[in-house]
């Protein structure tokens, strides 16, 4: 069969990580994704570590893609957008709040010309509030939304999570409202203003710990450990670190016989976390880590290493399911590059072809969708309003 | 009037314990208009007896969850609790499992004959590994998946033992792919008629997040051990001191730099080819060099006045926030995200409201979680 969003055309005008990535979501679904950018490319391609003069982490975030490149600063090619709004379905961007405005792209504007447009603001603060007007990046949410203030140890600052979790959950959160949407225009034909907010989206993340806030205790920095259950925690092996997580009484059982400890039930237990972790750390410390794991999961314990990039790249977990693969680019030669994490019987996820170059597919998407002939499309090109070969 | 939801009518069985993925799914649609029935155990679903304010059969940790949901007792073991699971997934849109419940609650549960039975039907599973692959039939949550889906190893500080992240990130984040995946096979049923069964794994969505690794590992073999609260591919970019506390300045383009050349009075190094490009101020030599001019910027300010000059300035900055402090944010109220309920004892409760702003549907959060077997009488 073909992909489920097979058949739906989205509008990318991103830049950097959250938007583009969010359609990137999308196309892995079976959407077709046209990339605006502007004619000197988006500002990722131009970030550190380059392949040929291009951000290898636009390679990334981009597969799947057709490029096309204009510049919308004038009427002409403020138009060509406008018609490409007309013909698509979705359009995804992740400007400052009010840049799209100003250009004359704002969602007030773009649904006069199509009032089934599903149209989605990734910000950092939403389109909303007060800080709406703030500059942010990854880390500046991670900061404010609360996740900081919970990650690492009271001994040590306030940590970021080493990935990009405001960038990320971010855009699965603009996925994740765009199918929803789609649905909906499918029923009514009506499309709408999806305003995510990177800060909505990590502060939501933080709300497993909002019980602890008025305990004594607080909700605070307390590394690996989980706040109700016990043991989880890292223990070092003779060559690594093992992770363990107890979730259910089934496997706090496990750990309390293979330890020789008495039995007690899931609530009592993070009241035994330091007798937990002690035995823990005597038992790890005489395996090595892959000793340590069978042991753990031959009794029904989950357990797992700590891998790096390196040991993840060299885990054929990764690779069997595809998370990791292999696209060959035309003038780059081959790529590593991540897969698709949505898998189902009828679909095994889209990775079909590497990122565009700028405006490599202007003249094949403006003659398809918008019927331009091979003269009209020199004129523009002459007089910069788009860009490509 | 109550607002429309993108997928009204839409009937979801969740058979997810915890603070699970399937759970935080559950969630999610039921704030997009789906009706959620949630299968628990006879006891209860086992966040019901942990973490503070846990009474008999409740806890603030399952109210916050499972707001919006209908709740169903259900003993998976018996036969009559197995007919009653398929009576329920034969009527069904979407049948959401989690590894972790079914391998706790019914080893022996076939997750393949709803499919059968209901060819319309939507199944998503979750599962730490997902059900192909080396690793498939293996257990774990959120922390495993953390450890080996390379979150751990790169959050902490240099040296030292590296860290979760705090919130449960793996959970959520599959979470919001499983609820995309499902989202968009149900807007392929209708033209279909097909369901379809999704093999959702928390490792491969916490691998998805590895793109700012995928770089300098593929190209220089560099796999980043905990990087405190830099960015592996941005400077300066860090979590910095002032005379009160700390700030966050992120610059990741040349322009930002320049606005902050700016600010500092030091525009003569915008044209020094050792700073000039964020490729030159990323390198291990110059990358301190660049925090230090931060460093120098900010010793003679507070928190607060470094911040208005950076906003003003245009150059990203924050300060960091507590929970309690996040929730009494203006913004994160403004965006109406912390909502208040009261348990069926009366307790009142916080739940984040929805993350899903939108014009026509905006997500709901409407009703406080149930207790357990609320809805036993429950009609379809």
């Amino acid at each position: 069969m073909s992909a489920p969003l097979a058949g739906v055309r989205v509008l990318e005008l991103g830049a950097y990580t959250t938007g583009p990535l969010a359609a990137r979501y999308l196309s892995n679904l079976g959407a077709e994704i046209v990339k605006v950018e502007p004619l000197k490319g988006e500002s990722v391609r131009h970030f550190a570590y380059k392949v040929d003069g291009v951000s290898y982490i636009f390679h990334v975030h981009n597969v799947n893609k057709r490029g096309v490149a204009i510049d919308s600063s004038g009427d002409r090619g403020r138009n060509l957008i406008y018609e490409l709004v007309r013909k698509s379905d979705v359009l995804i961007e992740n400007f400052a709040y009010g840049r799209m405005q100003s250009w004359g792209l704002g969602y007030d504007d773009l649904k006069l010309l199509n009032p089934g447009l599903i149209y989605c603001s990734l910000s950092g603060f939403g389109h909303n509030g007060p800080y709406r007007e703030m500059r942010a990046f990854d880390t500046v949410i991670q900061g404010m939304a609360g996740v900081m203030s919970l990650t690492g140890t009271a001994d040590f600052p306030p940590t970021k999570i080493g990935v990009s979790s405001a960038d990320n959950v971010g855009a699965a959160t603009g996925a994740m409202a765009i199918t929803a949407a789609l649905n909906y225009k499918r029923r009514t034909g009506k499309g709408q203003h999806i305003n995510i907010s990177m800060h909505d989206v990590q502060g939501w993340l933080s709300s497993a710990a909002w019980p602890w806030l008025d305990t004594p205790e607080g909700a605070g920095r307390d590394g690996n450990h989980h706040p109700a259950v016990a043991p989880q925690n890292l223990y070092e092996t003779r060559d690594g670190l093992l992770a363990v997580e107890v979730e259910t009484q089934t496997h706090l059982d496990a750990v309390t016989d293979l330890l020789g400890l008495a039995r007690c039930e899931l609530a009592q237990s993070k009241s035994r976390e330091s007798e937990f972790d002690t035995a823990f750390t005597a038992w790890a410390a005489e395996r090595t880590t892959g000793d340590a794991e069978n042991d753990c999961r031959a009794n029904g314990i989950p357990a797992g290493r700590v891998q790096g990039m390196g040991e993840i790249a060299e885990n054929a977990h990764t690779w069997a399911r595809d998370m990791l693969l292999e696209l060959e680019h035309p003038t780059s030669g081959p790529l590593k590059l991540l897969g698709s994490p949505f898998k189902s019987t009828r679909s095994p996820g889209v990775v079909k072809s590497t990122a565009p170059d700028i405006g490599q597919h202007t003249r094949d998407v403006l003659s398809e969708l918008l019927g331009y002939d091979k003269e009209m499309l020199d004129a523009l090109s002459k007089s910069g309003v788009i860009g490509g070969p | 009037m109550t607002p429309e939801g993108c997928i009204d009518g839409t009937l979801v069985i969740e058979l997810a314990d915890g603070w699970s993925a399937g759970s935080v799914t559950g969630r999610l649609l039921s704030e997009l208009g789906a009706r959620v029935v949630k299968l628990e155990p006879s006891d209860g679903d086992r966040l019901r007896h942990i973490g503070p304010q846990t009474t008999e059969d409740s806890s603030a940790t399952f109210n916050i969850l499972n707001c919006n949901k209908e709740s169903l007792a259900l003993d998976l073991r018996s036969e009559r609790g197995r007919r009653t699971l398929a009576d329920l997934t034969s009527q069904a849109d979407i049948l959401i499992t989690d590894r972790t419940t079914t391998e706790d609650r019914a080893a022996d549960l076939d997750l393949d004959v709803f499919g059968t039975s209901n060819s319309r039907l939507i199944h998503c599973h979750f599962s730490p590994f997902g059900r192909s692959g080396p690793l498939a039939e293996h257990s774990g949550g959120d922390f495993i998946a953390q450890a080996m889906g390379g979150v751990i190893a790169t959050t902490g500080h240099p040296g030292e033992l590296p860290h979760k992240a705090g919130p449960p990130l793996a959970v959520h984040n599959a979470a919001l792919m499983g609820g995309a995946s499902i989202l968009a096979a149900l807007f392929e049923r209708v033209e279909s008629g097909e369901g379809t069964t999704i093999d959702m794994a928390l490792y491969d969505s916490i691998v998805s997040l590895l793109y700012t690794f995928i770089p300098g590992y593929f190209l220089s073999g560099k796999a980043p051990g905990p990087q405190g609260n830099q960015h592996p591919m941005a400077a300066p970019w860090d979590n910095y001191p002032t005379q009160d506390g700390w700030i966050i300045i992120c610059m990741a383009d040349d322009r930002q730099w320049r606005n902050f050349l700016d600010l500092i009075g030091r525009n003569d190094l915008a044209e020094d080819p050792r700073y000039m490009t964020n490729d030159e101020r990323v390198t291990d030599d110059i990358r301190p060099e660049v925090n230090q001019l931060v460093i120098d910027f900010l010793a003679d300010k507070s928190t607060e006045e470094a911040l208005e000059v950076l906003t003003q300035g245009q150059v990203p900055a924050g300060p960091i926030y507590s929970l309690a402090e996040l929730l009494e944010d203006p913004q994160f109220l403004a965006r109406d995200m912390v909502r208040m309920f009261e348990d069926d004892k009366g307790h009142p409760f916080r739940t984040p409201g929805s993350i899903f702003k939108m014009s026509e549907t905006p997500g709901r959060v409407y009703r406080r979680a149930p207790t357990l077997d609320e809805h036993v009488e429950i009609d379809l």
